[in-house]
């Protein structure tokens, strides 16, 4: 028999009851579209966390170190994160932001016939996390931020200390306080000029290495200045020392959440170390997985109904047409020519049930997101993402294959009659 | 239990050189089983020639409908072989008792049992489409077919809207369309008014004497039974021998 004359028998059959037909597909329809919209709502609703999470900065960072734990313990060669690394990562997709740190030894500012000696470090941007006092004169090449404890201890007033010009002073004479980690700088005092780019609240600086403890007075060099500093001790010039010792860490802040362990794999085939919180991603997918499928579990249950429904259908159209397949038997059709008919008859409600659903699921989801988002401005955010219900094409064909799968299910057991009705006792059927 | 006349006809259809179309062994069939056992047929062996026409008759009950059902393999023997040319039948499986009805049977039943939903060219169709065939085929044959009955004006009509003698010559039409080896009519004429039922007899009997037409067919009417070669009678689900045979 040919599948052409099956589909045709079967459209005939499913048009000669229309109404009952177009129930049944409703039902489907139904199911398909709860399964659809509340597996989107679950998909819409982790990406909006993800993303709202993001901008809390911790799933899109990354920290990168000079080289690993493993090639430094087997003595293998230090990999400095030189100023071309900086350039090559900046140049990466997906890469929003790159932030360097450069260790500093301590250092004496000299204001006019003050001095104070203070653990000082370098880095770019020279603001980074920063919350500034007062006037902010700019980077440049030469600017160091001070501290306003450090200014209040000087008893300069910070709008009196920006744009100073001011000495900076690396040697054995500066002592250093109670760090145990800092660089110790043997030899000679060496004497820097820099100028005062602005106060910074002390309270809002966190040494990234952790050495200098969690807050403290900590004098900030531009990156540029720190280098130069750095270099003269070292007797090499700015660029040579970043070149050779590289800057001790580096922050990459990736612009997609879901991309930064994307972008942590990339920099890691560099062979430095890399530290990212995709974990703490792969932990939110994994809640929010098995929450949408607790959701896709509850529309499944409303297509399982449907699924009860087509069984229901298929049962009284069998009765109904029991005759007629006596007749169709005796005019020698096979038992798989039957079945054969009858699958493809409820396969076909599925097929409509399910294209229903998807249509009325996509609908509900342009509306729905379209309420969200008023929802939103209403409330005054208008930096989140705007979709409750996040649709994919993944799942809208997965979704029509699972309506077509249930509903040939549900068809298979009542057919089977149909399969083994005997001719003899069909005909005799009224 | 073949009567001489049987004995006769089916000798002179041999030495025709069609020899015998079918041959019953001991056939019996049952139905139900311990106390309420119902033994339809009880080792009934007849032989059927190529060609011949047959009328087989007998009070209700009496196992014709039962036999003709075997012979056409909508219902297997209890015990027994049903010979159709070197084939027993009885021993098909369900697909293949499918074939052969579909490639070497043609039944013509009293209740015409067309669908209702298909057209008159649509229903002489329906057994070339369990074949396969293809559907400009199809149409060519069922055609031509419901041409030589008669029956061109009515092709897209549905069976409602016929009469019972036309609906009747659209069952022998589809019952044709495969070129059977057997048709098989059981109490064609018992819907049928006295002039449809004599238009449809001799119908049979031209598709029997100008066609060579196998026909096997069940009657209660002994007119009817007349127009066939040859005649058993059947009682208890036993072939008794024919009055004045």
């Amino acid at each position: 028999m040919r599948l052409t004359d099956i589909l045709a028998l079967a459209r005939d059959n499913l048009s000669r009851a229309r109404l009952r037909t177009l129930l049944t597909a409703m039902g489907v329809a139904i199911g398909t579209a709860a399964v659809i919209t509340l597996i989107s709502v679950g998909n819409g609703v982790e990406s909006f966390t993800v993303t709202r999470a993001a901008s809390f900065g911790q799933l899109t960072l990354m920290r990168v170190e000079p080289s690993t734990p493993a090639t430094r313990k087997q003595g293998g060669q230090f990999h400095a994160l030189t100023a071309r690394t900086v350039q090559v990562v900046k140049g990466f997709p997906h890469v929003q932001d790159v932030y360097t740190y450069l260790a500093m030894p301590s250092l004496r500012l000299t204001v006019g016939s003050l001095h104070v000696d203070l653990p000082a470090a370098a880095q770019s941007p020279l603001t980074a996390t920063l919350t500034l006092v007062g006037r902010y004169a700019g980077e440049g090449s030469d600017g160091v931020l001070v501290p306003d404890t450090t200014a209040s201890a000087l008893g300069i007033r910070p709008a009196a200390l920006v744009g100073r010009r001011v000495t900076l002073t690396a040697g054995a004479s500066v002592c250093c306080s109670s760090n145990s980690g800092s660089i110790v700088v043997l030899g000679a005092d060496r004497h820097f000029t820099a100028r005062v780019a602005g106060v910074y609240s002390a309270s809002s600086w966190a040494d990234p290495t952790g050495r200098e403890g969690k807050a403290g007075a900590t004098l900030l060099l531009a990156s540029s200045l720190g280098a130069r500093i750095d270099g003269v001790l070292h007797n090499e010039s700015a660029a040579a020392y970043l070149n050779t010792q590289g800057y001790d860490l580096m922050y990459v802040h990736s612009d997609d959440a879901r991309q930064t362990s994307a972008v942590a794999d990339k920099v890691r085939a560099l062979n430095y170390q890399v530290l990212d919180r995709s974990d703490l991603l792969a932990q939110v997918h994994t809640v929010f997985a098995i929450l949408t499928a607790g959701l896709g579990g509850i529309g499944g249950i409303a297509l399982l109904v449907a699924g009860v429904g087509i069984a229901n259908t298929m049962i009284m159209t069998i009765m109904e047409r029991t005759r007629e397949i006596g007749i169709m038997k005796a005019l020698g059709a096979e038992p798989g020519m039957v079945r054969r008919m009858f699958l493809v008859e409820t396969a076909l409600v599925g097929l409509i049930g399910g294209l229903g659903g998807i249509v009325l699921s996509t609908f509900g989801s342009v509306v729905g997101n379209a309420i969200f988002r008023a929802w939103l401005r209403s409330q005054g955010v208008t930096d989140a993402p705007s979709s409750l219900s996040l649709l994919s094409l993944g799942l809208i064909a997965g979704s029509l294959v699972l309506a077509v799968a249930v509903s040939l299910i549900a068809g298979a057991w009542p057919s089977r009659r149909a399969v083994h009705l005997q001719p003899l006792e069909a005909l005799r059927y009224e | 239990m073949l009567n001489h006349a049987a004995t006769a006809l089916a000798e002179a259809a041999s030495q025709r050189g069609a020899g015998s179309a079918v041959r019953l062994d001991n056939v019996t069939q049952r139905y139900g089983r311990g106390q309420s056992e119902v033994v339809a047929l009880d080792r009934v062996s007849l032989e059927i020639a190529e060609g011949e026409f047959l009328a087989i008759m007998g009070p209700s009950g009496s196992g014709k409908s039962t036999l003709l059902n075997l012979i056409g393999a909508l219902d297997r023997p209890t015990e027994g072989r049903i010979l159709i040319g070197d084939r027993d039948i009885a021993a098909l499986s369900v697909k293949e008792a499918a074939r052969y009805r579909r490639r070497e049977v043609g039944f013509v039943f009293q209740s015409f049992n067309l669908l209702p939903r298909l057209t008159v060219l649509e229903n002489v169709a329906l057994p070339l489409v369990f074949d396969g065939i293809a559907p400009s085929e199809r149409t060519r044959r069922a055609r031509a077919g419901l041409e030589a009955l008669h029956m061109s004006d009515r092709l897209d009509h549905l069976p409602n809207t016929l009469s019972g003698g036309e609906k009747q010559r659209v069952a022998i039409a589809r019952a044709l369309i495969n070129s059977p080896r057997l048709l098989l009519a059981d109490e064609p004429t018992g819907n049928l008014d006295s002039k449809n039922a004599a238009a449809v007899v001799s119908l049979l009997v031209e598709l029997n004497r100008a066609h060579g037409q196998t026909v096997i067919l069940i009657t209660h009417n002994p007119e009817v039974a007349e127009a066939a070669g040859r005649t058993v009678q059947m009682r208890d689900g036993r072939i008794v021998p024919a009055k004045g045979a």
